[in-house]
């Protein structure tokens, strides 16, 4: 049962000379705590899609998900200036230090609703579909963003790479209860990217069984269901979108990058517990040299996210901004699966059982990894954009 | 078709390798063969015919069933079917040559371990959790195989291998680690300072044990175990192994984990409840389990790694397929030069994993170092291998249906069982530790 959100509401009204951002981080943690951790007690039985929905009902309520047209105080809502991005960044550390997918979810939903107000669309629980059909599109991304002149080969790529077709589907990751899906479309003709809004009743989509993580979310495959005429365009020069598009990459990847910090200390602090207690070759293993390079790498990989975070969330995302949030992914991401994979090799044969807990973090970890450019494609994306 | 990969001549172009080799310096020629060709042509020649007939297997009975087998609601009455299979094949009984196993008697000029590495690794390419159902058997027979004593062969062994050898899969289990004791149960130094969960009294004509085990693989469909466990009031130095036929009053399988990978072999939780275990069902003999569980480790170390590396090129496989298979800008992804790249990058990860196998498995008696160094280095490079193929796949990599990342799940294990990496490290400084002291000033 999820806790009524009226007590949460009761105590943020009476938490008195909080100023406005300590009082949403209070909000915040008893929701972890209150609402969230106690669906979260299972490890080894995913969330339901019920409980999923009417946890972001309340998370919607609380405003930690803003919902109004209007920008508010909820995740991403001022994604344009610096503190807004540190609070979405520390809001999703820590719903994801308790659950690393529902945060994913709800950083979907956040980041759709902060792209349709960038494109004057009205629309809502929106899931921005920001990757095309394998990778990142080799370098003919990077290059029509730069607004470089398309190759034939390029043009060709990104024909094939936004196609959502039944023959090509495309992929979508989030949790139940969606409605819209942002969709970007690529003009072959003029060389551009146009974004549109499909309703769930426009599309067809099957959902996929058995992703490797995120178990609260699952994989969509989509495409335009045959005569659907009810989409929106957004109305804005080519120019235009390409900048909100990026921007929408670059916010994308600053939240998997926090979304990675949370479930990192997630197994951290799980690893350091177990290691304090589990005795072996006569000592607490924390005092074996081994199990203190685990832990220490693990920390270190935190310690090095933390800061880079830090440093990304300073700057407005934007194009140029990019080739800094995707070096950072490229680097990071693979750390961050080796640090959980530390943690899970502290607790030996049993951090390999489901009940643990510590697995799943594994998993979410490579999911946060593969998604959305993997280190090899981001690397090459770099490399474009800071070529002359 | 097409004749060549896109920055590569194709075959027939003058200036290609294949002409190079084939027509130009005739010394030089060779046959275009796959890479599992060339490996298997360097096998003994009795070890190649052992390796086709194991591909075979893997690919018409383990590969078709792995994605459900991977369910965590998979279908026990498939998994009877398989065992049943690969029972009458000979898999469950070719420790031993012929009459008394299914093995050919010139499978046996080769070390045992070595075959047993070529198996786990065919078998492993189509499942990782099929393969440790049917090789973990292998574990749970290698103490009264390598006790080296005939009459516990013939008392013990034979009777399960006939039924096996007919089709019926009678199956043994290697019940080692206990709740508050893995690592310690797996190196000297850490026994020294255990207090054994797991005792024998002496009874009547035998010993009663009573003491819980836990991640025993295949624990629940074993018909019987191989039981480490020290005598009253001693402690590891006691250790000893009883043979335990499961429908021993006082056996019980308390339960099964739910594990992130290899799903198809169960990990359990036994329970031993003054389970009487007459004398002559000690295997090796009194006070020798410490040895026979080192020894063992020293024999199973080297197919772990074969495990691993049959994970991985399971993942590599599923990754050159997907390669193959997908397009992007009306060309196919093995034509764009990244992910050419990222595919030799795992076949040479696979190759030198395999290469290490093979020399560490030609000799008859493995070493500890090399065992465990091979364990923890091919488990390592696996898991890395995995990513590799993920990456490769990118958001289509977390699709169960693209195997990779069940390879991935599966590779994990690797890393833990058999003794965690680092034990597995430290280990090796155990066995070479003499060569260090040596070095050492007076």
């Amino acid at each position: 049962m999820i806790s009524s959100s009226q007590s949460i509401e009761l105590e943020k009204s009476s938490s008195a000379g909080e100023s406005e951002s300590e009082l949403i981080s209070h909000t915040l943690d008893l929701f972890c705590q209150r609402s969230l951790r106690p669906l979260c007690a299972h490890p080894e039985r995913p969330m339901s899609d019920g409980d999923l929905e009417r946890l972001t009902a309340q998370a919607e309520q609380l405003g930690i998900l803003n919902v109004e047209p209007e920008p508010g105080l909820g995740l991403w809502d001022s994604a344009e200036e610096e503190a807004g991005r540190v609070a979405s960044v520390a809001t999703l550390t820590k719903i994801a230090r308790v659950n690393a997918g529902v945060a994913y979810h709800w950083h979907v939903l956040a980041l759709g609703q902060w792209l349709a107000r960038q494109l004057s669309l009205s629309a809502p629980r929106v899931v921005p579909c920001l990757q095309g059909t394998w990778g990142m599109g080799r370098a003919a991304l990077a290059r029509l963003l730069l607004s470089h002149t398309l190759e034939r080969d390029e043009i060709a790529i990104l024909s094939d790479y936004f196609l959502a077709t039944a023959e090509r589907p495309l992929m979508f990751q989030a949790g139940a209860g969606w409605e819209n899906l942002l969709v970007p479309r690529f003009d072959a003709t003029r060389a551009e990217l146009q974004i549109e809004l499909w309703p769930r009743s426009a599309v067809e989509v099957e959902v996929l069984p058995a992703s490797h993580g995120l178990d609260e979310t699952a994989t969509h495959r989509f495409w335009l269901a045959p005569g659907a005429g009810c989409t929106s365009v957004a109305a804005l020069p080519a120019q235009h979108i390409h900048e909100v598009y990026a921007s929408a990459l670059s916010l994308n990847a600053l939240g998997l990058l926090a979304i990675g910090e949370g479930a990192l200390q997630h197994a951290l602090g799980k690893a350091l517990a177990y290691a304090q207690i589990r005795n072996q070759g006569g000592l607490v293993i924390c005092e074996h040299a081994a199990v203190q390079q685990l832990l220490g790498n693990a920390a270190s990989v935190q310690y090095l996210l933390r800061t880079a975070l830090a440093g990304l969330c300073r700057s407005r995302p934007t194009i140029a901004q990019l080739s800094e949030v995707f070096s950072a992914r490229a680097q990071l991401q693979p750390l961050l699966c080796s640090a959980a994979n530390d943690a899970l090799q502290v607790f030996g044969g049993i951090g390999y059982m489901r009940d643990t807990g510590i697995e799943k973090l594994v998993r979410d970890q490579n999911c946060l990894r593969v998604m959305h450019g993997t280190s090899s494609e981001l690397r090459r994306f770099v490399a474009v954009m800071s070529l002359p | 078709m097409n004749e060549n990969l896109l920055g590569h001549l194709p075959a027939h172009h003058p200036l290609s390798i294949r002409q190079a080799t084939q027509s130009a310096i005739f010394l030089a020629s060779y046959q275009p063969l796959s890479m599992w060709e060339q490996d298997t042509l360097a096998l003994p020649r009795v070890l190649r015919s052992y390796r086709c007939k194991l591909r075979a297997f893997s690919r018409e009975h383990l590969q078709p069933r792995a994605l459900a087998a991977d369910s965590l609601t998979h279908d026990n009455a498939d998994l009877e079917t398989l065992l049943s299979t690969a029972a009458s094949a000979g898999l469950l009984s070719d420790s031993l040559p012929g009459p008394f196993g299914s093995g050919s008697f010139s499978l046996f000029s080769q070390p045992l371990q070595f075959a047993t590495c070529l198996k786990m690794e065919e078998l492993c390419t189509a499942c990782g959790g099929l393969g440790l159902a049917i090789g973990a058997h292998s574990l749970g027979t290698a103490p009264i195989v390598l006790s080296g004593r005939v009459r516990d062969l013939f008392r013990l062994l034979l009777p399960a291998y006939r039924r096996s050898k007919s089709g019926k899969p009678t199956l043994f289990a290697f019940a080692l680690t206990e709740p508050s004791a893995g690592s310690d149960m797996e190196e000297g130094h850490g026994a020294a300072k255990l207090r054994p969960g797991t005792v024998a009294r002496r009874v009547n004509g035998g010993y009663s044990l009573t003491g819980r085990k836990v991640f025993i693989s295949g624990g629940d469909r074993a018909d019987a175990l191989s039981v480490f466990s020290a005598l009253e009031g001693e402690g590891m130095e006691s250790w000893t192994c009883f043979y335990v036929d499961a429908k021993s009053p006082g056996f019980k399988v308390v339960r099964s984990e739910l594990k992130m990978g290899q799903r198809a072999s169960s990990a359990t939780e036994l329970e031993f409840d003054g389970v009487f275990v007459p004398d002559r069902h000690i295997i090796g003999g009194l006070r020798k389990g410490w040895a026979l569980n080192r020894v063992t480790l020293n024999f199973s170390r080297l197919p772990t790694a074969s495990i691993a590396l049959g994970i991985a090129r399971g993942a590599l496989e599923a990754a050159v397929d997907f390669a193959c298979r997908e397009r992007l800008g009306r060309r196919p992804l093995i034509d764009y030069q990244e992910v050419q790249l990222a595919v030799v990058q795992m076949i040479a990860e696979t190759s030198a994993m395999r290469a290490l196998i093979w020399q560490s498995a030609a000799r008859f008696t493995p070493t500890q170092s090399k065992a465990s160094l091979a364990k923890f280095h091919c488990s390592d490079r696996a898991v890395e291998v995995c990513n590799q193929a993920m990456d490769l796949l990118g958001n289509h990599g977390f699709l169960q249906r693209n195997r990779v990342e069940k390879a991935f799940r599966d590779a994990r294990l690797t890393q833990i069982y058999e003794g965690t990496n680092d034990i597995n490290r430290l280990a090796v400084i155990e066995d070479l530790q003499e060569q260090f002291i040596a070095r050492m000033a007076p």
